[in-house]
């Protein structure tokens, strides 16, 4: 049987309540923090967890910039291609009018300057630029996705990229349209003669009241008006699709903001309780030891 | 036997009653005192003569009380339990402390640590290809590149301190070990010259077993007593005090990380042997400064060169805005040194197309890095939770050592502690031994004065 003496009594009484302030110590400082995982060595599997999806936050966070980038691009895009078609509408009306035999040579001359006027107008829209960039030019490092001089096309066929997932396969999406597939020969034609393009020979033509050009003008503006559409459609459907991935992300962005929480965050109501159990379970301790360590047998003598 | 005999029976009685007080006295005053053993009285019965011889002659009655002296009351057992337990315990503490210590250093998981930094650098990349021609991306890299640099730096540099602290404690506890293994063969020899003389050598023992306990905590001592009182101290069977002499331990190696020739050594100065540590906080800071420290600082390393590779093979494999092929971004040999060696925001290269045509791929591929499963940042997780692990199991064995040697002092303390509640009986009991005595001898009074007035 072992002896207990003062000794003993008082250091595991010290034992004790040191242990017991420890978990004390320890749910405080969860409660203060508000994080279950303040060190790696707390939980190492949740550790991994919290790390990767850290990770994962940061990367959703970074492709949603990407995103907003994208959309303003594409919406840029739309806006010049539907002020082309505005455009186009009115130089067809202004063919019509000038197939008309009954125009004399002031008036061709008046509709050839509104030509004009408007094929400078599209020149500049199809020179518009998002920070510094032109818009049409593809990744050409121009300053000017058009010459503004002869309207030839100064870019690239290659498209602007934005990252907007994390999938490495299918996270790219282009947000750019080469300027040659979306004007195709209204400024410049490489097929005719001098260069012109179809606005340039319409307003030609309407100068010289010549009938047969204006119909193959006419042809060569529904075809390319026809062009305009179609890469219109393409944007907007190009605007859906990043719409769609931006809803997906944010929904992915949530989740992993609410497993991270879950990972490494305290839940509020089981620590209080704890706490409240634990500074109980000391108080009781800290009682006990007061009634042990006291009386001794000079108590009892006389 | 005469009653004149009785007499001396007498007093020798009183003698041992007032030894028994006083020695109660003596564990009652030392109560409190570490490291003190209780001390009990050592009292044999005188026979009469037992060997026969010629005028040797006996009545048969007893001759009294004959107090030999005060016995130290200790397990010699337990004592070199506690010895052992004592040194695995300081060496599990040390390990723990050193874990907890460079696990700070990291401070994962948050959002300020490497992780978060490495994302951010990656993440800057995008910005770049999102406007790869424009100036701010690219000064916005370059920026946060230096402080990821210098976060690097700044982590190593703080366990490159770490190991320098480790290392001086290390110096001054072996110093500490070599000045108590002194004290340890002086009072040997006290001790030794003590029992020779037969005087009493109990507190002296005391000190000496106190001083012992704590050479176990610091190197894993372990102690065993002589025939003649002395104590042969021992340190991985090799002797480090043995009667009234003692040998010295020698720290040698290198006194800052990194640097020098060779790893941190104890070894015994005498010889230049290396000495064999089974336990104590040497052994946990030696491992710490040979092992543990280093292997971080190494792992560190490796991941600020995966990072520098990266990116510098990445931006060569582009065209920065000038039209050249990427020059190098980062610079240095490890964690410590790393730099950031490009300067001109011109030379960040987005593009994988050669000019005139400028597009932002070569900048998404290097951003692509953020989740490439053998790059930087999968290294630095994986080390991240090998820490986790280390400095976990590190723990949960500190705190199981902890236990033990609570368990084993409680045991120990047991049998060689004072209880107030024993003293107090003996006291009552040695008192009533006085009284009765006392009493024996005034009754051998009057009979002797009957006899005085027997013949008048």
């Amino acid at each position: 049987m072992t002896r207990v003496t003062p000794t003993t009594l008082s250091s595991g009484v010290m034992a004790g309540l040191q242990s017991s302030l420890a978990r004390l110590q320890q749910t405080q400082e969860q409660l203060s923090s508000g994080r279950r995982l303040n060190r790696p060595s707390d939980s190492p599997v949740d550790t991994v967890a919290a790390m990767q999806l850290r990770a994962e936050q940061k990367q959703s966070e970074q492709l949603e910039r990407n995103i907003d980038d994208g959309l303003t691009w594409l919406g840029t895009a739309d806006q010049a291609l539907s002020q082309t078609s505005t455009a186009l509408n009115r130089v067809r009306q202004l063919t019509l009018a000038g197939a008309n035999a009954t125009n004399g040579p002031a008036e061709r001359e008046a509709m050839a300057a509104e030509v004009d006027q408007l094929r400078s107008g599209l020149l500049g829209v199809a020179n518009t630029q998002y920070l510094g960039r032109p818009v049409f030019a593809g990744t050409q490092d121009v300053s000017a996705a058009f010459d503004p001089a002869t309207g030839a096309y100064a870019g690239n066929s290659a498209t602007v990229n934005r990252t907007v997932s994390s999938d490495q396969a299918t996270g790219k999406l282009a947000v750019s349209v080469p300027g040659d597939q979306a004007f195709t020969t209204l400024l410049s034609d490489a097929a005719d003669p001098t260069g012109a393009g179809v606005l340039a020979r319409i307003s030609a033509a309407l100068r010289s009241g010549d009938a047969a050009g204006l119909q193959a003008g006419l042809a060569d503006l529904d075809t390319a008006a026809e062009a305009v559409r179609s890469t219109q459609s393409v944007v907007g459907a190009r605007t859906n699709r990043l719409l769609s991935v931006q809803a997906t992300g944010a929904q992915r962005s949530d989740a992993v903001t609410t497993q991270l929480a879950s990972v490494e965050g305290i839940d509020l109501a089981k620590t209080i309780t704890d706490l409240t159990l634990q500074q109980t379970a000391y108080q009781a301790a800290l009682g006990a030891a007061a009634k042990i360590v006291q009386p001794s047998l000079m108590d009892f003598l006389r | 036997m005469s009653n004149f005999a009785s007499l001396g029976l007498g007093a020798r009685a009183l003698q041992a009653a007032q030894r028994g007080l006083e020695l109660s006295g003596q564990n009652i005053s030392n109560v409190n005192t570490a490291g003190y053993s209780r001390q009990r009285l050592d009292q044999v019965a005188q026979g009469s003569a037992a060997v026969p011889a010629l005028f040797s002659r006996s009545t048969g009655m007893g001759d009294g009380v004959l107090v030999r002296g005060a016995d130290r009351i200790r397990d010699e057992f337990l004592e070199a339990r506690a010895q052992q337990v004592r040194g695995t315990q300081a060496s599990a503490a040390t390990a723990q402390a050193t874990l907890g210590s460079v696990e700070a250093a990291f401070g994962e998981p948050s959002s300020t640590g490497l992780q978060a930094q490495m994302a951010s650098f990656w993440n800057a990349w995008h910005d770049v290809a999102n406007d790869p021609t424009s100036a701010a991306p690219r000064q916005q890299v370059l920026e946060v590149a230096t402080s990821l640099a210098g976060s690097f730096a700044r982590t190593s540099q703080q366990l490159g301190q770490q190991w320098a602290d480790t290392r001086e404690q290390l110096s001054a506890t072996v110093a500490a070990v070599n000045r108590t293994a002194e004290d340890v063969a002086k009072l040997n020899d006290a001790i030794r010259a003590a029992n020779a003389s037969g005087t009493p050598s109990n507190e002296l023992a005391d000190q000496r077993d106190d001083l012992v306990l704590r050479l176990g905590e610091s190197v894993g001592a372990v102690g065993r007593v002589g025939e003649d009182g002395t104590v042969t101290v021992t340190v991985g069977g090799t002797p480090l005090v043995s009667g009234s002499r003692a040998s010295a331990l020698a720290v040698g190696g290198p006194t800052t990380y990194p640097g020098g020739t060779g790893p941190v050594t104890v070894s015994w100065a005498a010889s230049g042997t290396p000495a064999t540590l089974t336990g104590g906080s040497t052994q946990g800071m030696l491992t710490a400064l040979t092992t543990t420290i280093p292997g971080y600082v190494s792992a560190l390393d490796t991941v600020a060169g995966q990072l520098t590779g990266a990116v510098n093979s990445q931006q060569a494999a582009g065209f920065d805005r000038t039209g050249a092929t990427g020059a190098a971004v980062f610079g240095g040999t490890s964690a410590a040194t790393m730099t950031v060696t490009l300067t001109d925001p011109q030379g960040v290269a987005a593009s994988s197309a050669p000019p005139p045509a400028y597009d932002g791929d070569n900048a998404t591929a290097m951003a692509g890095h953020l989740t490439d499963p053998a790059g930087p940042d999968a290294s630095y997780r994986a080390m991240v939770v090998q820490l986790g692990v280390q400095s976990q199991g590190a723990t949960r064995q500190a705190g199981v050592q902890d236990v033990m040697l609570r368990q084993v002092d409680s045991a120990r303390l047991g049998v060689s502690s004072v209880s107030l509640d024993e003293e107090m009986t003996n006291l009552m009991t040695y008192q009533h031994a006085y009284e009765a005595a006392a009493r024996f001898v005034s009754v051998i009074d009057s009979a002797l004065d009957s006899l005085m007035n027997m013949a008048r």
